[in-house]
């Protein structure tokens, strides 16, 4: 019910769009919003408004000049900008007003809640699963498991949340609040969140009465509002940074550092593999897995086994491939072939060496998950180890369930988060840029190398020189960018990308040798029972055994020295089939995981050079604004000194001024039908003279340029803007300010991406540097481990075969 | 034969003489527990050395020659070889002497149609197929189609010189021994009795089978068939392995390069990564893919040598024990037919006797229309019945003779091949004794090796 109407409420909204400078709006919003919706939708119409704002910002510079972002897949370049827009909002909202309303939920829901679904967790994770089962009835109706006490007990909460706001606008609901953040603090072990909230609650507290009112009633929102929007929350400055500082802490506690408190210690072990009945009732193959976590509370080592399908283990990994864009994920063995499934479900399903594979590689997976610090730190993946949590609800619950559609627009380390900001960046997208750029500036070889650069990146040969050529033409970003190591970056790639082509082949040599030692393994098993047989018929004739000079005993030993070569066979057989599992076990997969990993690792390199173009196009953007605002500010200069020239020439010469004057009828006359007529008369008297010489200049200006003009019948700079001189006093202070406001917001959203695409270069590097050590650990482990297999397989075949040989000269 | 050239490839190959001399030492022994009469020699024969000849004048193209080595205490090979060379005033022969000529397939050819035509009775070994298709292909003259027939030449030769009654003959003693070889081929070639009437005769009689095989030939025939079915499903087996260990070893060989070239890539890496963490690590892993890309290409090695062991030689063991045993059942054959001849006969000389017997008793046995017939030709019918009688008599008597020749014959036949079968049977067991050891050995060798090789590299690697 409630998306609906957020998808609405823009629409409604937008009228005051512009004037959203106070936290008025928002009271007089959710007032109009309070009775057909949840409470949570004030606040987007509210963040809805200003990001509002922010488009029409943008969408004029549309109209105006060459934007920004077009040629990219930015939300507001695009037409379907309304539906990702607030669809992402709304996850975002939805969940950070949960997270908010937990402190008003009275005390005995909270403990019957507390024993319902959250058991043995550690009590600071609380406050997500309440976000969860209160975060929309809708959700929790479809977890059979734990609805029935939980959804009531939403529907109790809401409407207790609700009639709060409509009866009690005053001290009492203030009140309220204390006592039970008090007894969240109770509930809390961890010790800086409760200063946070202790902090948070004095600060609503102290505030006076009047000031309450409209607190209280905002409170949750205007947190929200906060946490998500810094930046916006900073231009109407309603309520002390501390608490918007509190909150955020809060926030980043419950989310990464859900459970620091307990990290994993030894190797996971998937003991046990089979059929099982997962909480639905399902019918699935169960994966059994084993962890170790030691409690930092108690410093004891628990064991923690959980089953986990195979189908979860797929959605965890796709969950971190968005999670962590930064980090190369760990591979997982691949899905069954639909087509096979189709042929052969039943069998599929049972097929034991499957199964005994995905055990195999799953622990793999979950190991060098585990080796990894940002996955192993994830909540998400230690929940995943986690008995107590049923991995659907995790799935449903953030961070999972408020992902970003796209990373790029998210902070990238902390992809959950997104700020405003982060929305109003550019989002490139290597294939679109290149194909929908319309490059019509003086930036054009620049665009042109960015929109190269990535689509290069995937082939990396002439990515350097791009980059090169990047840096000679950027002069103004030459020193964030030799921060990057561009030469480590590069060196790194194609260090990896010569381990790529060098173990792909290495692995198909691997597989093909694989095959044939498999079909010389048959062949020896059919040789050791045709020897067998060959032993059988070596017996002398009957007549001849009774005459013979040879003797019985030697014919017999002969027999045996047969059956035993023919047991050596066996042996033989036996032992390269054990070989051969090795070498799948110990070879094959550690490999093909290896170059999974090495794959894997080009999506991280994508992310960054993403990065590093979404970076680009921002400083492209600034430095194009600064050129105009300059171009602008210039001409604001001239005019006013010719103005001022004109003004004391007008006061010296009487001629000049009724010059100026008629000049001035005849502009009005002319102008009169103009626009720019109608925002004269609008201007004020006292700078009429000003405007009208600026005018008059304008206009002779304008049609000396139009005779100029003519042949060419365009007055667009190659920028696709229009000449100052073109444009009145009006336009042009409209548009310096537009720009002096979008100049702060890029200034913003420069040094955010900039801290941003330092974090990612930072996290990238750590994680490509990791690679290339684990590649060679690898190595390093197949040589010893295959090493062993082999010197197995031959110290077997040697003793069977001296056994043998012994036998034979027996005879 | 056509015209002379001095170029001659050699394709030299190593033999392993001390297996050699092991098995002739079994052959000898072999043979002196047969030939209990005779004093008893050693015969070693050693074909070696296989050589492209280009052809002599008017032959048809060049031949490869095989170099047969002899040794032997057997005076007489020795004074053959003496008096050649003009030197027969030396008493003490050098017994350790090495007799060495050369002989192309075709003399050996010659040498097993003699031995066929002079010993029935004895199972004559089997030389190796012709080989058509290679002829065809040009292919005879590479090294893995001389190698194999070097080796079941000799295998040839050894089951004659195992065999008490081939290994004395003369023609053998000629043939290992002669340099007038060539002359005296000629000149036998055009003399020999060809083989042909007999294969027609045998053909005929094909479709006869023997009415009272003795349980003997039974058993043999029965235990004969399933021997050859199994040698030739192994022979097939280990056919299609061989195949695989080339694929195998090959696929090393490649893996092994593909190794190297990923150490060459981390070593390249390590020179020019200056800032890499763990210097010391790159060495140490550049360093272990080394000793195991050597190690797998050791593996590779070793499996292509335990490969053309068992191509060149236990493959062409298997195929010339399954020609063996042909060979023994056409001995069987031959036992057969002269038991069919004989049991032929017996069936004549009953009918005769009958027809004789009739005769006496009157009417019984003749026509009655050529009775009429000669009645009204006014013969004595009396006296022309007497004569028949007589003359039957005599056929009878004529008969009775050659069936107590053909029964001596079949029967003799019969001892011999017996004989022969046991002979078979033990060769057959030296033989297999032989094969496996050599195989078991071979075996031993390659994994010997491996873990040699392996044991390094682990150590290496800790």
């Amino acid at each position: 019910m409630s998306q609906s109407s957020i998808i609405d409420s823009p629409a409604t909204t937008t009228t005051n769009a512009n004037n959203n400078e106070s936290s008025n709006n928002i009271i007089v919003n959710k007032a109009s919003n309070r009775d057909n919706i949840v409470d949570k939708n004030p606040i987007i119409s509210v963040t809805s408004n200003n990001i509002h704002d922010d488009e029409n910002d943008v969408s004029d510079n549309f109209e105006y000049d060459n934007n920004p972002f077009s040629g990219t897949t930015h939300l507001f370049a695009s037409g379907i900008h309304d539906i990702n827009l607030y669809t992402h909002i709304n996850t975002t909202t939805n969940h950070n007003n949960n997270n908010l309303l937990t402190p008003t939920r009275p005390q005995y829901l909270y403990d019957s809640d507390h024993i319902d679904s959250i058991n043995n967790t550690p009590k600071n994770n609380s406050s997500i699963t309440f976000l969860k089962s209160s975060s929309s009835p809708l959700h929790s109706a479809s977890f059979p498991s734990s609805s029935s006490s939980s959804s009531s007990s939403t529907n109790l909460i809401n409407s207790n949340n609700s009639d709060s706001h409509i009866l009690s606008l005053d001290q009492p609901f203030n009140n309220s609040i204390n006592p039970i953040s008090n007894n969240n603090n109770n509930n809390n072990n961890n010790n800086t969140s409760k200063g946070n909230r202790n902090n948070s609650s004095n600060n609503t507290t102290d505030l006076e009465p009047f000031e309450n009112l409209s607190i209280s009633m905002s409170l949750p929102y205007q947190k929200n509002y906060i946490t998500n929007n810094p930046y916006i929350y900073s231009k109407d400055n309603n309520i002390t940074t501390t608490t918007s500082n509190n909150i955020k802490d809060e926030n980043t506690q419950d989310h990464n550092n859900n459970m620091s408190n307990s990290f994993f210690n030894g190797p996971i072990v998937i003991v046990d593999s089979g059929e099982y009945n997962d909480p639905w009732g399902k019918h699935a193959i169960g994966y059994i897995i084993r962890s170790k976590i030691i409690d930092e509370n108690t410093g004891q080592t628990i064991e923690q086994e959980v089953t986990r399908r195979y189908s979860e283990f797929y959605s965890l990994y796709q969950v971190l491939l968005k999670l962590l864009p930064t980090v190369i994920i760990p591979p997982i063995p691949s899905k069954h072939s639909i087509f096979k499934y189709f042929l052969n479900p039943i069998n599929a399903k049972n097929d034991q060496r499957i199964i005994s594979m995905r055990q195999r590689r799953l622990m793999a997976f979950l190991n060098h998950c585990n080796k990894i610090e940002e996955i192993q730190k994830l909540s998400v993946f230690q929940k995943f180890l986690n008995p107590n949590y049923l991995w659907k609800d995790v799935l449903n619950s953030p961070p999972i369930s408020v992902l970003p559609n796209n990373n790029i627009l998210a902070p990238p380390l902390n992809v959950t988060k997104p700020s405003p900001l982060h929305l109003l960046l550019p989002a490139p997208n290597s294939l679109n840029s290149a194909n929908n750029n319309t490059i019509n500036n003086s930036d054009n070889d620049i665009r042109g190398s960015i929109t190269t650069a990535t689509t290069t990146t995937t082939n990396n040969n002439n990515y350097n020189d791009i980059m090169n050529k990047f840096l000679l033409n950027q002069n103004m970003s030459m020193e964030s960018i030799q921060k990057f190591h561009l030469n480590d970056f590069n060196k790194l790639e194609s260090q990896i990308n010569q381990y790529l082509y060098s173990l792909q082949p290495l692995l198909s040599k691997i597989k093909n040798n694989k095959f044939h030692i498999h079909s010389l393994s048959s062949q020896f098993a059919e040789l050791g029972a045709y020897y067998n047989a060959l032993s059988l018929e070596t017996s002398l004739p009957s007549f001849a055994a009774t005459s013979s000079s040879t003797p019985l005993e030697s014919i017999r030993q002969l027999q045996m020295a047969i059956e035993k070569v023919g047991h050596s066979y066996d042996v033989n057989y036996v032992t390269l089939e054990i070989l051969i599992e090795n070498l799948t076990n110990v070879i094959e997969e550690p490999l093909d995981d290896l170059i999974k990993f090495i794959k894997d690792s080009r999506r991280i390199i994508l992310f960054k050079n993403l990065k590093f173009v979404q970076y680009q196009i921002i400083v492209n953007t600034i430095h194009r604004r600064k050129h105009r605002l300059n171009e602008l500010k210039n001409f604001d200069n001239k005019m006013q000194r010719l103005d001022m020239v004109l003004k004391r020439d007008a006061l010296s010469s009487p001629t000049i001024a009724t010059a100026i004057k008629n000049m001035n009828t005849q502009n009005k006359k002319t102008d009169s039908d103009d626009d720019i007529g109608v925002e004269f008369s609008e201007t004020d008297s006292t700078s009429q003279i000003i405007n009208d010489s600026q005018l008059l200049i304008q206009l002779q200006l304008q049609k000396s340029k139009k005779r100029l003009n003519k042949r060419k019948n365009k007055i667009k700079n190659k920028f696709g803007q229009i000449e100052p001189e073109f444009l009145t006093k009006m336009e042009r202070d409209e548009e310096i300010e537009k720009l002096n406001k979008e100049l702060i917001k890029l200034k913003d959203c420069e040094t955010l991406i900039h801290s941003d695409l330092q974090q990612v270069i930072e996290s990238t590097l750590k994680n490509l540097n990791y690679l290339l050590r684990f590649i060679k650990k690898t190595c390093h482990m197949m040589l010893k481990n295959i090493t062993k297999a082999i010197l197995n397989w031959i110290k077997e075949c040697l003793t069977t075969w001296h056994q043998t040989k012994a036998k034979i000269d027996c005879i | 034969m056509t015209e002379p050239s001095n170029a001659s490839h050699k394709t030299p190959i190593k033999q392993d003489i001390s297996n050699t001399n092991e098995n002739s030492q079994d052959c000898d022994i072999l043979s002196i527990r047969n030939n209990k009469s005779k004093t008893k020699y050693i015969l070693e024969v050693r074909v070696s050395d296989p050589q492209k000849i280009h052809g002599d004048r008017g032959s048809s193209g060049s031949y490869v020659s095989y170099q047969i080595s002899t040794k032997t205490n057997n005076p007489s090979y020795h004074t053959s070889n003496f008096k050649n060379n003009q030197d027969t005033t030396k008493v003490d022969y050098d017994m350790d002497k090495i007799i060495v000529v050369h002989r192309r397939y075709s003399d050996l050819l010659l040498l097993q149609e003699i031995l066929y035509n002079d010993h029935p009775t004895c199972i004559i070994p089997p030389l190796p197929d012709k080989k058509v298709f290679q002829y065809i292909a040009g292919d005879r003259f590479s090294q893995r189609f001389t190698q194999k027939r070097c080796h079941s030449l000799q295998k040839f030769l050894r089951r004659i010189a195992c065999h008490p009654i081939l290994s004395e003959s003369n023609v053998l003693r000629m043939f290992l021994t002669s340099d007038d070889w060539e002359a005296y081929k000629k000149n036998l070639a055009k003399v020999l009795p060809s083989t042909k009437e007999e294969v027609t005769d045998s053909f005929m009689n094909a479709f006869k089978s023997v009415h009272n095989q003795s349980e003997e030939f039974v058993e043999v025939k029965e235990k004969n068939d399933r021997l050859n079915h199994t040698i030739i499903k192994l022979d097939k087996i280990f056919h299609k392995i061989i195949k695989k260990n080339d694929f195998i070893s090959e696929d090393f060989s490649k893996l092994g390069t593909n190794l190297q070239e990923l150490n060459d890539l981390i070593k390249r890496n390590q020179e020019s990564g200056e800032c890499n963490i763990n210097d010391s690590n790159d060495e140490k892993l550049s360093q272990n893919l080394k000793s195991f890309t050597n190690g797998i290409i050791q593996l590779s090695y070793g499996l292509s040598d335990l490969n053309k062991y068992l191509d060149y030689e236990y493959v062409v063991d298997l195929k010339s024990l399954e020609h063996f045993i042909d060979s023994m059942r056409q001995l069987v054959k031959l036992k057969d037919q002269k038991q069919i001849d004989y049991e032929e006969l017996n069936e004549y000389l009953t009918k005769a006797v009958k027809m004789r017997d009739n005769l006496i008793s009157g009417y019984g046995g003749t026509n009655f229309f050529t009775n009429k017939l000669e009645e009204m030709a006014g013969i004595n019918q009396e006296s022309v019945r007497r004569e028949k009688i007589n003359k039957l008599e005599n056929k009878i008597n004529s008969l009775n003779n050659e069936l107590e020749s053909a029964k001596k014959i079949a029967d003799a036949f019969e001892k011999e091949t017996l004989k022969e079968i046991k002979l078979f049977e033990e060769t057959k067991t030296k033989e297999l004794k032989e094969s496996l050891g050599s195989l078991a050995d071979n075996h031993i060798k390659f994994y010997e090796k491996m873990l040699e090789t392996w044991t390094e590299i682990d150590a290496n690697l800790k």
